[in-house]
């Protein structure tokens, strides 16, 4: 395997259209380009290393194409708005009321969708950024491995996207002005995370996009759009979700801490430090399972609820310990925590949901 | 050998380093220290101290002491690694803990550290001193990270990247940057020169690497694995093939003689395309700063070292590929 290198610098006009493409023309021939290093230059015009790899050459172990774009929207992710989705209609069923299967599925598919797409565009805008380089455990590393090109992720972003309005259409139209603001403030939110103009992201509110978005905002919508009801309840069991996924957004970020030369995104966690981030991620898990407690408190969730997420106690006690064994954020304890953490609101939300249908039956 | 592209007065200077120490309150730690860790080792740390200084117009006996203090620093971590790794053998001889005792081990360390900052200190070079320290304090906590990674066998990138900067790339950049400190350029000089330091650390880790999975080198095959350690090479293994998370993760620290691996041939092939295609993205950093360096300095580099240090980075592609 022969690779060659090219060295691109920012201001290139070529730049832009490679790394969104994921192909040079050198020598009369197509290369993949992948970059590889990124060069500061004192006059700010930094440069690109990029790698060129013959298409024949590229690894044997790809995967076939499906499997590759299931790989792009980063499925075991999806349980961030999978998660407190099921645990609402679990809740919903628990309460007896009145489901509406046509809207209430279609409106799931399409916050999953909506997910995805939002999966998509942000790995491009990591992409273009050079944030993203592989190797990174909680990457899916598709673009960087060359087994889609920028521009591809993003058609496919695009493509999600209009598919998850079209399936959410029915619960907003049929709410009778119930979710045309949930609506509108989900779609802002996933398009203003990476996106231009607002790129919540790298200007360092991203915990207030996923927050809502994956928390009481997502739940609201998703109850309403599937029963045509809320209550206090669906509010807190989003808002501890809404916990459970910041707390993993932070378990990501500790393997970026210190990166500096990249423009990653500004989270609060960076801007603290390694050793008292470990302290806000802490934090999120005990405020998600103080609102279950708030939840029980107030008659909202049965007891076997507080009995079953006990079961995943010891999980987050053991993830956890390891953080806090950790001497730094290049520690190698740390290398399987973004992915632990994602399992870890997996779990809580498989519990959750078993909670309220076992108090069903 | 990268020692062959030197300027023949480079080359003896390297040569003619003074490494004695002198130690009369326990002369024991002298023939110790000179028969282990200071006995023929490839001097490279010198070497980069004195071709940097050649690149920029100082002159040899300036840039001894430093030379010194780079080549005492280096044997130092080696007593201590060979202590933290309970190794036997080091370059086919036996380790100073082997032929003494782990405890002599660390205080033969200790005792070159002591020395580096006595002599140091008498030049008056405060900034270099403190980079130094700083460099040692790099140094402790790459080794620490490391310890820390032992019997792990899903460790990222950004780890071993880490560990390579600290461990092995940290002490380089402080032989790129001293002699331009003692020079007196101007600031902007030093962070290129870190950076190339830092590319040259990490290449040498890299190539490092590859050969702990060559059959023909005189290290034992899988040596990291057998002690415990993710090298960049398993690194690619693994990312490629997760499959095999689980049977390396029962060979790491597994010490005993084994035959069956669980890759194929193939699959390290690849991965060892891997690391040297990402020794060579570094090659390609290094000669672009050397160039910034050069375009900066309008001219007034030696031409000589510029070359030398043009013919190390086309041998360590060589090398790489």
């Amino acid at each position: 395997m022969n690779s060659e290198f090219v060295c691109l610098k920012k201001q290139n006009p070529e730049l832009l259209s490679v790394l969104l493409n994921g192909v040079i023309l050198r020598q009369e021939q197509k290369w993949l380009a992948l970059p590889r290093e990124v060069i500061s230059n004192p006059d700010g015009n930094d440069s690109i290393v990029f790698e060129m790899i013959h298409p024949h050459d590229l690894y044997p172990s790809k995967p076939s194409r499906f499997q590759v774009i299931l790989k792009a929207f980063r499925l075991n992710h999806l349980t961030y708005t999978g998660g407190p989705q099921l645990g609402v209609l679990a809740y919903g069923f628990l309460k007896h009321w009145n489901f509406k299967p046509l809207e209430g599925s279609l409106a799931f598919l399409g916050v999953l969708c909506l997910q995805a797409s939002a999966h998509a565009f942000n790995d491009v805008e990591d992409y273009l950024r050079l944030n993203d380089f592989p190797g990174v455990s909680h990457r899916n590393g598709v673009i960087q491995r060359g087994w889609l090109s920028a521009l591809e992720v993003k058609k496919l972003g695009v493509i999600t996207f209009l598919i998850s309005i079209g399936l959410g259409a029915p619960a907003v139209l049929n709410s009778g002005g119930q979710l045309l603001w949930i609506s509108i403030l989900g779609v802002i939110g996933v398009m203003s995370y990476s996106n231009s103009p607002f790129k919540m992201k790298y200007r360092g509110y991203s915990e207030w996009v996923l927050f809502p978005m994956t928390g009481p905002l997502l739940s609201d919508a998703l109850a309403k759009a599937a029963f045509g009801n809320s209550d206090g309840g669906i509010l807190l069991l989003g808002t501890s979700f809404g916990f459970l996924a910041l707390a993993a957004h932070y378990a990501a970020s500790f393997l970026e801490l210190e990166n500096t030369l990249f423009q990653g995104p500004q989270l609060l966690s960076k801007k603290l430090g390694f050793l008292a981030a470990r302290h806000l991620l802490l934090l999120s898990y005990l405020a998600a399972l103080f609102s279950l407690i708030i939840g029980w408190a107030l008659g909202y969730f049965p007891l076997s609820l507080g009995i079953l997420v006990l079961f995943a106690i010891p999980f987050a006690i053991r993830f956890i310990h390891q953080l806090y064994k950790a001497s730094g954020p290049s520690s190698a304890l740390l290398s399987g925590i973004a992915l632990n953490a994602v399992n870890l609101h997996f779990l809580f939300g498989i519990l959750i949901c078993l909670a309220f249908l076992i108090s069903l039956l | 050998m990268v020692l062959d592209w030197l300027p023949p007065e480079t080359a003896l200077a390297v040569e003619k380093l003074n490494l004695a120490l002198n130690v009369f309150s326990v002369p024991e730690i002298d023939q110790l220290l000179s028969k282990t860790v200071l006995f023929r080792g490839k001097k490279f740390r010198p070497t980069l101290c004195f071709l940097t200084g050649q690149l920029i117009g100082l002159d040899f006996p300036s840039l001894e002491p430093y030379a010194r203090a780079a080549e005492f620093v280096h044997a130092a971590t080696l007593a201590h690694d060979d202590v933290i790794d309970e190794s036997p053998v080091r370059r086919n001889r036996p380790t100073l803990n082997a032929r003494s005792s782990n405890a002599r081990a660390v205080l033969a360390g200790d005792l070159l550290l002591a020395r580096v900052m006595a002599e140091l200190s008498q030049l008056g070079e405060i900034q270099i001193i403190h980079d130094l320290s700083n460099t040692v304090e790099e140094l402790v906590h790459g080794e620490w990270l490391q310890l820390e990674a032992r019997k792990i066998a899903k460790v990222s990138r950004t780890h071993l990247e880490t560990v390579a900067r600290k461990k092995t790339a940290s002490l380089m950049i402080w032989c790129c940057t001293a002699p331009v400190r003692l020079k007196r350029m101007d600031d902007s000089f030093i962070p290129l020169f870190q950076m190339f330091g830092e590319c040259l650390g990490i290449v040498f880790q890299m190539i490092d690497d590859i050969i702990d999975y060559d059959l023909k080198s005189e290290k034992p095959f899988g040596h990291d694995l057998r002690e415990g350690l993710v090298n960049f090479v398993t690194l690619e293994l693994l990312e490629e093939n997760p499959k095999l998370y689980e049977p390396v993760q029962k060979l790491l620290g597994d010490k005993t003689n084994f035959k069956n691996w669980p890759w194929s041939t193939l699959e390290l092939q690849y991965a060892c395309d891997r690391v040297r295609a990402r020794a060579c993205a570094k090659l390609e950093v290094a000669t672009h700063i050397l160039d910034q360096i050069q375009f900066k300095s309008q001219g007034a580099l030696n031409q000589t070292a510029l070359q030398a240090f043009q013919s190390i980075l086309i041998y360590l592609r060589k090398r790489a590929k």
